[in-house]
C-alpha cells in the first residue's frame, strides 16, 4: 500500500474519532475539554488532506469534497464552541462527526486524479464548495436551534445568525459555481458539461438557497417560517450534496 | 393599458419567483435520479446545439428528458421575472425624491440588482451559445496536417507535440504520463501572416473568435503500446462567452456589495427585514 | 402550493407544445431515432441513415446508387449494404456472425493464430481476409490496396490516415464501459450496413430471452459469491466499471459484483487501496490475465503485486480468465450469460459446460 495514502486515512479516522470524542465532551461542565479534542480533530483532518495533497498534486483526485467538508464544519464548531454560541458549535460538532464517520465508511476517494485536474482552479473549487456547503449547514442548524428557542441565545441574535450564515454560505457557494464553469470552460471547452448527474443537484442547490434569500420579500414568512424552509435544506445538503460524493460501505484499511 | 399593467405586476410579483424557485429545485432533484440512469442521453448536450439535441436525444426520450423541457421552460419563467422585478425596482431605485440619508447604503442597495441583471446576462449568454455557437468536435490531425477554420479563409496546421513527463516517485500512479503539454499549432491567414500558438490541456487558444481546445492526442505516456501520433481538437465559436464571462464578474460584484452591505447593516433597516 | 402545481402543469403542457412546434419538421425527416449507449442511429428517406459513432462523429449510409448528402466528404459517407470491411477488434467481428454477414469481412487486426472464428482463419489462410496489422498500427498500404466500405477501428488516430485513401472510419469504443444493454442492442447499430434489421431483432430477442432465463434461475440461489472483475499490475489495478456489461451480467447471472459503484471507461485504474480493501471480501475474481499474457498461475498473479497476495481470491478463492473464444464471442453472447452463471451458481446450472472460461491453476 502507499503509505502517503495509508498514513491520510489514518489522520481521517483520527480526526472522525476526535470529533466523536469531542462531541461526547461537551456535556461535561468544563468547556475547554472539548474544545481542545476538536482542535485536534481539526488538525488530524487537515494533516489528512495535506498528505492526500501531496500524493496528487498538482491534479486532484476526485470526490475529496466529503473530506474538505469536515474540516470545514469543524472549523465553524471550533468558531462557535465554547463562548460565541455553545448550542450552535455542540451541532456543528454533531454534524461534523456523522458525517466524518459516513466518509470514514463509504469513502469515494478512489479514482485516481487526472489530467483536466491539474489546474489550480480545480482546487479553488473544492475549497469554496466545501466552504459553502459548511455554512449553509451551519446556516441549518443554527435555525434548527432557532426553532427550537434559542437555546438560551437571545433570540434577534440567533435570527441574524441563522440569516448571516445563509448569505456567507450562498455566496461562497455562488463562487465554488462560477469557479466551475471556468475549469470547466477550459478544460472541456464549455462552461457546462453534461456528464455528471450532480450538476442538477448542485444547481438545485443554488435555487433553494435563492430562494431562501428571497422569502423575506414574501407576506407571511416570518422568521419562523423561514427557519422551517432553512431546516429543509439540511436534507437536500446531505442526500442531493453529500452523499453522491460519498461510496458504497468499506471497512477502513486499519479496521479491515 | 391596465391588463399589460396587471400582467406586468403579475410578472414581477415576488411570490411567482418564489414558486419558479422551487419548481427549479423539484424539476432539478427529479432529474438528477433520471439523469444518473441515463448519462448517455444527456452527454450529446455536450457536443450539439440545443435543436438538434431536441429533435433527436430529446423528443425521442420524452420519457427521460421532460425533466430537461420543463427545466428551459421554468429558468425561462425565471428570466422574465427576475427582469420584470428588477425593472420594477431600479425605477423605484432611481424615482427622485429626497436625498436618501445613508448614501452608502442607497448605493449598495444595488446589490441584488446587479446579481439579478448578471444571472440574466449569464443565462443569455448560454442560449446563444447553444443556439447560434459553432461547436466543430473531432478535429483529428497528424503532425504537419491543415485543417480551415468554419467559415473561415485562416488554416491551422499541427507542428509538433511536446510534452513534460512526470519523472518523480511521489506521484506513482502518474509516472510515464505527461503533466503538461504544448501541442504546437500554425496559424495562416488569407493575408499571408502567420501566427503560432500552443494549445494544451485546461490551456486554450483564441484565434479570430475561435476558441481552440484539446480533447485527446498520442503520445500521451512513455513506453507502452506505441500509438500513431496524433491530436483530436475541438474548435468552437461562443458568441455568448464574453457575455457570460461579463455576466459572471458583474454577478460576482454583486455578491461582493452584497457582503459589504450586509456586514454594514448589521443594525440596519434592509438587515432587519430580512432577519425580522 | 396548488399554485405551484397548477404552474408546474401549465409549464409542461406549454413545453412540450412549444418543443413540437420547434421541431415538428425536423421530426418528419426524422422517422426513427435510436440512441445506443454513446452511438446513435437515425433512419432517413430513401433507406439512408445518419449515425453517430464512438466519438461523437456524424456519418452517412447511403444506399447504394442514392445521391449523397451534398457538402459531405466522401470519408462520411458509407455506401450500404456494405461490402467490404475491415474491423479490428474480435467481439464486433463476431457481432457479423450474428448478423450473418461475415463474407463482408475483407480486413482484421492479428494473425490467424490469433483468430478462433473458423470463416475468419479460413479467410486469412485462403487470402479472402488480409491482416491489416495490429490495431493501433495498422498497415495502410495492405489497407489502400483492400479499398474497404469502411474501417471498425477503437482508435481515432486511423482517421486521417484512412481519410486520405476516401475511407470511412467508424470510431466503435465510447467514453465509458458498454452497459449490458448497450452491448446487446449494439447489433442494431451494425445492421444498417448489412441491411439486416431483422437479424439485429432476432438476436436481441434471443439474447434478452436467455438473459431472462438465466436471471430467473439466478434468483433461487442460496447465496451470491462476492465477484470482482478486474487485472493486477505491478503498480496498478484495473476494474471493469459496474455499469460494463461484464459487471452486470455478474450481477444477473447471480453474483454480487463489489465494484458496482465504481462508474466509467472498460478496465478503469482505480486506487490500489481500494482494490485491496475489495478483493479481501471477494469469493470469485474475474482477470482479462491470462497464461497467454504471461499469467499462468494464481502464484504467480500474487508475485506481481505481492500487496494483493493475501486477497481471498488468490489466498483461497477462485480465479477465473476468459479464453480467447470469449473476445469473439459477441455471437454467443446468450452462452456467455449462461457459462457465467454456471461458474457463479454451478449448482443451479449444473448442465452447462465452461468453454469461454478457465480457472487459473494455483501454481
Amino acid at each position: 500500500m502507499e503509505v502517503f495514502q495509508l498514513w491520510s486515512h489514518h489522520a481521517f479516522g483520527l480526526a472522525a474519532l476526535a470529533y466523536l470524542a469531542s462531541l461526547g465532551l461537551t456535556w461535561t461542565t468544563a468547556r475547554w475539554p472539548a474544545g481542545l479534542v476538536l482542535f485536534l480533530g481539526l488538525t488530524a483532518n487537515l494533516a489528512s488532506l495535506g498528505l492526500k495533497l501531496y500524493i496528487s498534486w498538482p491534479m486532484q483526485a476526485p470526490h475529496q469534497e466529503p473530506f474538505w467538508l469536515v474540516a470545514c464544519l469543524a472549523g465553524l464548531a471550533l468558531a462557535y464552541w465554547p463562548r460565541r454560541w455553545p448550542a450552535l458549535g455542540r451541532a456543528l460538532l454533531g454534524a461534523t462527526a456523522l458525517l466524518a464517520a459516513v466518509a470514514v465508511f463509504f469513502p469515494k476517494d478512489y479514482y485516481l486524479p487526472f489530467p483536466r485536474s491539474n489546474t489550480i482552479l480545480a482546487h479553488v473549487y473544492l475549497v469554496f464548495s466545501a466552504g459553502g456547503r459548511a455554512t449553509l449547514w451551519a446556516g441549518g442548524l443554527a435555525a434548527g436551534l432557532f426553532l427550537l428557542g434559542g437555546a438560551r441565545e437571545d433570540e434577534k441574535a440567533a435570527r441574524t445568525r441563522f440569516t448571516d450564515l445563509h448569505i456567507w454560505g450562498f455566496v461562497l457557494y455562488s463562487l465554488s459555481l462560477f469557479t466551475a464553469e471556468a475549469w470547466s470552460y477550459l478544460g472541456w471547452s464549455s462552461p457546462v458539461i453534461w456528464e455528471e448527474p450532480t450538476m442538477t443537484t448542485t444547481m438545485a442547490t443554488w435555487f433553494f438557497y435563492g430562494c431562501f434569500l428571497h422569502l423575506y420579500l414574501l407576506r407571511g414568512w416570518d422568521a419562523r417560517r423561514r427557519a422551517w424552509f432553512a431546516l429543509a435544506g439540511l436534507p437536500l445538503l446531505f442526500y442531493f450534496n453529500y452523499l453522491p460524493e460519498t461510496g458504497q460501505f468499506s471497512w477502513p484499511g486499519w479496521m479491515s | 393599458m391596465k391588463p399589460v399593467v396587471s400582467a406586468w405586476n403579475w410578472l414581477a410579483r415576488p411570490s411567482l419567483t418564489f414558486h419558479l424557485l422551487l419548481g427549479l429545485v423539484a424539476d432539478l432533484l427529479a432529474g438528477y435520479f433520471i439523469f444518473r440512469a441515463h448519462l448517455q442521453l444527456f452527454g450529446p448536450l455536450n457536443r450539439l446545439s440545443l435543436l438538434d439535441w431536441i429533435v433527436t436525444y430529446g423528443i425521442h426520450n420524452l420519457d427521460t428528458t421532460w425533466w430537461f423541457f420543463l427545466f428551459l421552460l421554468l429558468l425561462a419563467g425565471l428570466v422574465l421575472n427576475t427582469l420584470a422585478c428588477t425593472i420594477n425596482r431600479l425605477a423605484a431605485w432611481v424615482r427622485p425624491g429626497r436625498p436618501p440619508a445613508d448614501r452608502l447604503g442607497h448605493w449598495l442597495a444595488l446589490a441584488p440588482h446587479l446579481m439579478h441583471i448578471a444571472f440574466i446576462i449569464i443565462l443569455v449568454s448560454h442560449l446563444v451559445n447553444y443556439v447560434v455557437g459553432v461547436n466543430d468536435q473531432n478535429n483529428i490531425l497528424r503532425q504537419g496536417d491543415s485543417l480551415r477554420l468554419p467559415g473561415s479563409a485562416t488554416q491551422l496546421r499541427l507542428e509538433r507535440v511536446e510534452n513534460d513527463f512526470y519523472a518523480g516517485e511521489r506521484l506513482k500512479f502518474y509516472q510515464n504520463r505527461p503533466l503538461s503539454q504544448r501541442v504546437w499549432l500554425t496559424f495562416s491567414q488569407a493575408d499571408g501572416q502567420r501566427t503560432v500558438k500552443a494549445v494544451g490541456i485546461n490551456s486554450p487558444i483564441w484565434q479570430e473568435g475561435f476558441s481552440i481546445h484539446l480533447k485527446s492526442y498520442a503520445p500521451d505516456h512513455q513506453g507502452g503500446m506505441k500509438r500513431t501520433p496524433f491530436v483530436n481538437l475541438i474548435i468552437r465559436k461562443d458568441p455568448g462567452i464574453r457575455l457570460f464571462a461579463a455576466g459572471t464578474a458583474l454577478f460576482v460584484v454583486g455578491l461582493l456589495v452584497y457582503l459589504v452591505q450586509v456586514l454594514r447593516n448589521g443594525t440596519r433597516k434592509d438587515h432587519r427585514e430580512m432577519t425580522a | 402550493m396548488k399554485q405551484s402545481i397548477r404552474l408546474a402543469g401549465v409549464g409542461l403542457a406549454l413545453c412540450l407544445a412549444l418543443v413540437a412546434l420547434a421541431s415538428g419538421p425536423a421530426l418528419a425527416a426524422a422517422p426513427g431515432f435510436q440512441a445506443i449507449g454513446e452511438f446513435s442511429l437515425r433512419g432517413l428517406e430513401g433507406g439512408r441513415y445518419e449515425i453517430t459513432d464512438g466519438l461523437g462523429r456524424v456519418l452517412h449510409l447511403v444506399p447504394r446508387g442514392m445521391e449523397p448528402p451534398p457538402g459531405v466528404p466522401r470519408h462520411e459517407i458509407i455506401p450500404i449494404p456494405v461490402k467490404r470491411v475491415v474491423m479490428t477488434g474480435g467481439r464486433d467481428v463476431s457481432m457479423l456472425l450474428a448478423l450473418d454477414s461475415i463474407a463482408v469481412l475483407v480486413g482484421v487486426d492479428g494473425k490467424t493464430a490469433d483468430w478462433k472464428i473458423g470463416q475468419v482463419r479460413d479467410g486469412l489462410k485462403d487470402g479472402r481476409i488480409v491482416n491489416v496489422g495490429r490495431s493501433h498500427s495498422l498497415d495502410y498500404e495492405l489497407l489502400a490496396a483492400l479499398k474497404p466500405d469502411v474501417l471498425f477501428t477503437w482508435d481515432e488516430a486511423q482517421i486521417p490516415f484512412l481519410a486520405d485513401l476516401g475511407v470511412p472510419v467508424v470510431i466503435n469504443y465510447g467514453t465509458e464501459a458498454r452497459t449490458l444493454d448497450t452491448q446487446i442492442n449494439f447489433v442494431r447499430f451494425l445492421a444498417p450496413f448489412v441491411g439486416k434489421e431483422q437479424m439485429a431483432e432476432a438476436y436481441v430477442a434471443r439474447v434478452k430471452a436467455a438473459l431472462d432465463r438465466v436471471a430467473q434461475r439466478a434468483k433461487n440461489a442460496p447465496s451470491r459469491p462476492k465477484v470482482i472483475w478486474g487485472d493486477v499490475w505491478e503498480k496498478r489495478v484495473m476494474v471493469e466499471p459496474g455499469q460494463s456489461w461484464a459487471a452486470q451480467l455478474v450481477d444477473l447471472a447471480g453474483g454480487d459484483y463489489l465494484f458496482k459503484d465504481v462508474r466509467g471507461s472498460s478496465c478503469l485504474e482505480i486506487s490500489l487501496e481500494r482494490f485491496y480493501s475489495t478483493a479481501k471480501q471477494a469469493d470469485v475474481m474475474f482477470t482479462y490475465r491470462s497464461p497467454e499474457s504471461g499469467m499462468a498461475s494464481k502464484v504467480e498473479l500474487a508475485r506481481t503485486n505481492p500487496a494483493l497476495g493475501d486477497t481471498k481470491p488468490l489466498a483461497s478463492g477462485r480465479v477465473f480468465f476468459p479464453l480467447p473464444e470469449y473476445n469473439q464471442s459477441g455471437h454467443r453472447m446468450d452462452e456467455v450469460i449462461e457459462e457465467i452463471a454456471a461458474i457463479l451458481q454451478p449448482q443451479l446450472f449444473p448442465e452447462r459446460k465452461i468453454t469461454l472460461f478457465h480457472a487459473l491453476p494455483e501454481k
